[in-house]
């Protein structure tokens, strides 16, 4: 039996992989419990060390900040490892352990990190290894309940992990509320004024508007007012804990395992549910070597779906759940309110409704493509120079033949125009007008891909027999006939390839608006993809921008299946 | 040969001489290398401009002998780049702030304090322009040291207008009636063909230019604390800049107005060829003037915004940008170090040479502006005064007032609609913007 797997083995390597789970999990939830900790510290030290560097500060401040909770000593005690005080925490020379002695959350805490993962992953491993040596026969049914057991075993204690760690960070986003609250008090007790106070109790720069101005009234003007910092003002009342909650990310949001600990849990369960899956197989040894072998090549292209396709596509399900700035710590769950505020959005559906109608110039296309196919059948040298010179606008750069034709239908100066005036023909506004730019672009899409439908036709038109053509003819059929009878049939799977591709690529132009319109004038071209970047990187709301490609993604997904539904059928059967 | 005379193990009497070579030209290799700290900085510099910040950064090296200055540059896309680098964690040491982006960066915790670092960077806050330094400020903290501005101004081509025999206006100021006058007076046609081929002016279509225009009119787009609209961006003052501006070019004293962000791109060569009397710029506009100017090509002027005829001065609109340092960075205090090096009159002395902007410490920008012979950067400093940094500088996320207002008068070149109703409907959705 040399070669043939160990049942036992398999089920053990099961058992492992949903203890190593277990243990992730642990592990991911007492980091990010340890890390917070330190973090703590150090935004209590910045504290400390906002309250040192105060004019009237110095040591008395940090000594009445520190109160009960510590003595300064302490904190030099621990600072003095690098021969620094409170006052070089700022340049990063102070180990923010230092600060552990009076950060919120104190002392007992901690998570027994180590410890604990290690004692867990040993007595899993010991467990595994118990099954692995009772040999049974596995069960035809085996691989479903256990792996069912082992992924709701994870998902529970990803959940509970999730739910004790958030609780632990609220407190602590609480404890610093509290302190920087202190703090704010110290500093003002010590002379500071209410801006240096604020930033003692580590709350951001904030200006607030000036007392509420009367709107300019009509009539003569009046010298206009400086926006300085006369007029842009620092809240003058005391900083209450309640100030910090509300304007400072909670530990829970900004460091919260949900992420992580998910992964961790679909990882193992993936793992699990894998070998399980492969334990009735191992009393089949040629099936479990086959399916292996299989496997082996598809996993790399596998890992890379995964994690470049549908990873990202699943991350931007989350965002778009989001209020989500790229930079910002917190990204509070707004469950479905981003895709709420789209169907209230004109702007939006006004750019859907400019992708439908830029759309419509794929049949167009076709068309075009279809009859020049026709033509260029052959292999004289002229046929064949004029179907490169119309291939190559589909491998041209997007972005360089936007340039050009937008040099060329300027208004002003563009060769178009004065072409037509040379002809005396009135130039035409070609993208500076709402009326005629998106239909500009129609134009120019079409001459990009027709090189490439009419390419993708002729290889349809090989693959239609002779023949056929032969016995209409000695039918009697024309020209037309033999089209609409013979050529058109023979080509439903390649227009069908076509029309799906096409209108795909078509509701997710950009490279053309981007260069040549920016989505107007009046928002005359603004389609759904350069929307969609818009909001991102322009007004950086990417929640709504992730909410906005799904709902797109949706109208596509829709799209394609009517074609599938629709038009599949009819011409599969023609 | 015996074989003692090869190297022991070996038959080959040629191994000993490639070992001993082998071993020369491993002994450098292995020689100790001071060692090297790199300080990443991300700007937007392109071109000659970039050259002149590597003589910048080269001269830092040579300062601080062990540290690598590596100039990440971005022309295109320079926003995103830098938030996607720091949302990576992986932030440059040190970053050029555009004054419209200060509240994006600074209300959002990416940028470092510097204030306490003053006295160590040797940066006295006396010795830059006032209006300059405040758009990086919040209270005393400080969040990026200025490295240069610009107003802007109205660049006048002095042959274009001679030839149509318009007076230069006075640089103290002029009105929008003289402005308007001149426009029409130079816009003609040359060749016959019925349609004009000088312009007086080009249309001035996004906010970040229009908006001394309302300023100059006594009005403001928003309210004192930044926060409202309504009453301001469709208040009589802003109407009346708008109707002034869109006036010129249903007159046809500009050329077809160009419906998108990056503007008329054929604006600064038609104005340099004679094609146009006036051009609203910054001063990195002189930098393509600057050899057409010497070589006596180009006569040019710089003239105030003009404003409205019932006041009796102007209001331009400065834009400015500083170094920045995030808080996360790798090499927190030599990242600092650097900020401050290149915010220094040293370095801001080797930066003139790319005359993209004037100087932000007033010392330099005064020397600069006494060693120019045509005056122009002198014009520059005197425009300065009275001078407004961008509303970019402190509202938070201003780029989507800025999308919004470019409405008010596309909307009526483009669709006749009353100037009065597309601003009221602006400042309603920018009042929503800023609420959320």
């Amino acid at each position: 039996m040399r070669g043939r797997p160990n049942p036992a083995a398999l089920r053990a390597a099961a058992t492992a992989a949903t203890g190593i789970g277990l243990a992730l999990i642990l592990g991911v939830t007492a980091g990010t419990v340890n890390r917070v900790r330190d973090e703590a510290a150090g935004d209590v030290g910045r504290m400390a060390a906002a309250l040192w560097e105060l004019p009237g500060g110095g040591e008395a401040a940090v000594t009445a900040f520190l109160a009960e909770r510590a003595t300064i000593e302490a904190v030099r005690t621990d600072g003095a490892r690098t021969g620094a005080g409170a006052h070089a925490y700022r340049t990063g020379e102070l180990e923010p352990a230092a600060w552990i002695a009076v950060a919120p959350g104190g002392q007992g805490r901690t998570w027994p990190h180590l410890p604990a993962t290690l004692a867990l992953s040993g007595l899993l491993l010991m467990t595994a290894w118990a099954v692995a040596r009772r040999r049974s026969p596995p069960s035809p049914r085996f691989p479903t309940i256990p792996a069912l057991i082992a992924s709701l075993l994870l998902a529970a204690t990803a959940v509970a992990a999730t739910g004790r760690t958030h609780r632990l960070l609220a407190d602590l986003t609480t404890e610093r509320a509290t302190h920087g609250a202190r703090a704010a008090e110290v500093a003002l007790a010590h002379g500071a004024d209410h801006g240096q106070a604020r930033r003692a109790a580590g709350l951001p720069p904030a200006i607030t508007p000036a007392p509420a101005a009367t709107p300019a009234p009509s009539g003569t003007p009046t010298p206009s007012a400086t926006p300085t910092p006369s007029t842009l003002t620092t809240p003058s009342q005391p900083v209450t804990p309640s100030d910090l909650l509300d304007a400072l990310p909670g530990y829970e949001d900004t460091r919260s395992p949900a992420i992580p600990l998910t992964a961790a849990a679909a990882a193992s369960s993936l793992a699990t549910a894998l070998l399980l899956f492969l334990l009735p197989l191992s009393t089949r040894p040629r099936t479990l070597r086959r399916t292996l072998t299989a496997w082996s090549f598809l996993t790399p292209a596998a890992v890379l779906l995964l994690l470049f396709t549908f990873g990202p596509l699943l991350f931007s399900l989350w965002i778009s759940l989001h209020e989500w700035h790229l930079v910002d710590r917190v990204h509070p769950f707004t469950g479905l309110d981003n895709y709420l505020t789209l169907t209230l959005d004109g702007q939006w559906w006004s750019a859907i409704l400019n992708t439908a109608v830029f759309t419509l110039h794929v049949p167009f296309a076709m068309a075009v493509a279809l009859g020049l196919a026709l033509l260029t059948r052959g292999s004289r040298r002229a046929v064949r120079w004029a179907r490169l010179a119309l291939f190559l606008p589909g491998i041209t750069s997007v972005v360089a033949i936007a340039v050009v034709w937008k040099w060329l239908l300027d208004d002003g100066y563009g060769l178009v125009n004065r072409a037509l005036e040379g002809v005396g023909i009135r130039s035409v506004p070609w993208l500076t007008s709402p009326d005629t730019a998106l239909v500009t672009l129609m134009a120019i899409s079409v001459w990009m891909v027709v090189g490439y439908q009419m390419v993708v036709f002729q290889a349809g038109l090989a693959a239609i027999p002779r023949d056929w053509y032969d016995a209409a003819r000695v039918d009697g059929a024309g020209p037309l006939q033999r089209f609409r009878h013979i050529t058109l049939p023979g080509l439903r799977h390649t227009l069908f390839f076509v029309l799906v591709t096409s209108v795909i690529g078509s509701f997710q132009v950009f490279g053309l608006v981007y260069v040549m319109t920016e989505g107007g004038p009046l928002g005359a071209t603004d389609v759904a993809v350069y929307h969609i970047y818009r909001e991102a990187w322009e007004f950086l709301r990417f929640g709504n921008a992730a909410a906005m490609s799904w709902v797109l993604f949706a109208v596509v997904f829709a799209a394609t299946w009517l074609h599938f539904r629709f038009l599949e059928r009819r011409w599969a059967h023609a | 040969m015996t074989e003692a005379a090869t190297f022991p193990g070996t038959r080959n009497p040629h191994t000993r001489l490639r070992f001993l070579l082998l071993l020369a030209l491993l002994t450098p290799a292995c020689t100790p290398s001071p060692p090297t700290t790199t300080l990443r900085v991300a700007l937007w510099a392109g071109g000659h401009e970039l050259e002149i910040e590597q003589q910048v950064a080269d001269r830092y090296e040579d300062l601080h002998p062990g540290v690598r200055v590596l100039l990440e540059s971005a022309p295109n896309g320079y926003e995103e780049r830098l938030l996607t680098s720091i949302a990576a964690g992986h932030p440059p040491d040190v970053y050029l702030l555009d004054s419209p982006d200060v509240p994006t960066f600074v209300d959002r915790g990416l940028a470092t304090d510097l204030a306490p670092y003053r006295d160590a960077l040797g940066f006295a806050a006396d010795s830059v322009f006032p209006q300059v330094l405040d758009a990086f400020r919040r209270g005393p903290a400080i969040f990026a040291l200025p490295k240069d501005f610009t107003p802007m101004v109205i660049y006048a081509n002095r042959a274009v207008l001679a030839g149509a025999g318009v007076e230069e206006p006075a640089p103290a100021g002029w009105t929008w009636d003289d402005f308007r006058a001149a426009a029409g007076a130079v816009t003609r046609d040359t060749d016959g063909d019925a349609r004009p081929d000088v312009f007086g002016f080009d249309f001035p279509r996004n906010l970040y230019q229009w908006v001394p225009f309302v300023w100059s009119a006594g009005g403001d787009i928003l309210g004192p604390g930044g926060d409202i609209a309504t009453g301001y961006m469709d208040g009589p003052e802003a109407l009346a800049a708008y109707a002034f501006l869109t006036g010129l070019a249903v007159d046809g004293f500009t050329p077809g107005a160009q419906f998108v962000q990056q503007g008329d791109p054929a604006r600064e060569a038609r104005f340099a060829s004679g094609g146009q009397a006036f051009l609203l710029s910054g001063h990195w506009t002189l930098r393509v003037f600057r050899d057409l100017v010497a070589d006596g090509t180009l006569d040019l002027a710089i003239l105030p915004i003009p404003h409205h005829p019932d006041l009796d001065r102007a209001t331009s609109v400065i834009y400015a940008s500083g170094w920045a340092v995030p808080p996360n960075a790798a090499n927190l205090r030599r990242a600092i170090d650097l900020a401050g090096f290149l915010a220094s009159p040293e370095a801001q002395r080797i930066r003139v040479r790319s005359g993209l902007a004037i100087a932000s410490r007033m010392d330099v920008a005064a020397e600069i502006a006494a060693a120019d012979p045509t005056g122009v950067e002198q014009a520059f400093i005197a425009l300065t005064e009275g001078a407004r940094m961008t509303w970019g500088a402190y509202v938070r996320d201003f780029s989507r007032v800025e999308a919004l207002a470019v409405e008010i008068m596309d909307r009526r070149l483009l669709n006749g609609e009353a100037l009065a109703e597309s601003a009221g409907d602006v400042a309603r959705r920018v009042d929503e913007e800023l609420g959320r």
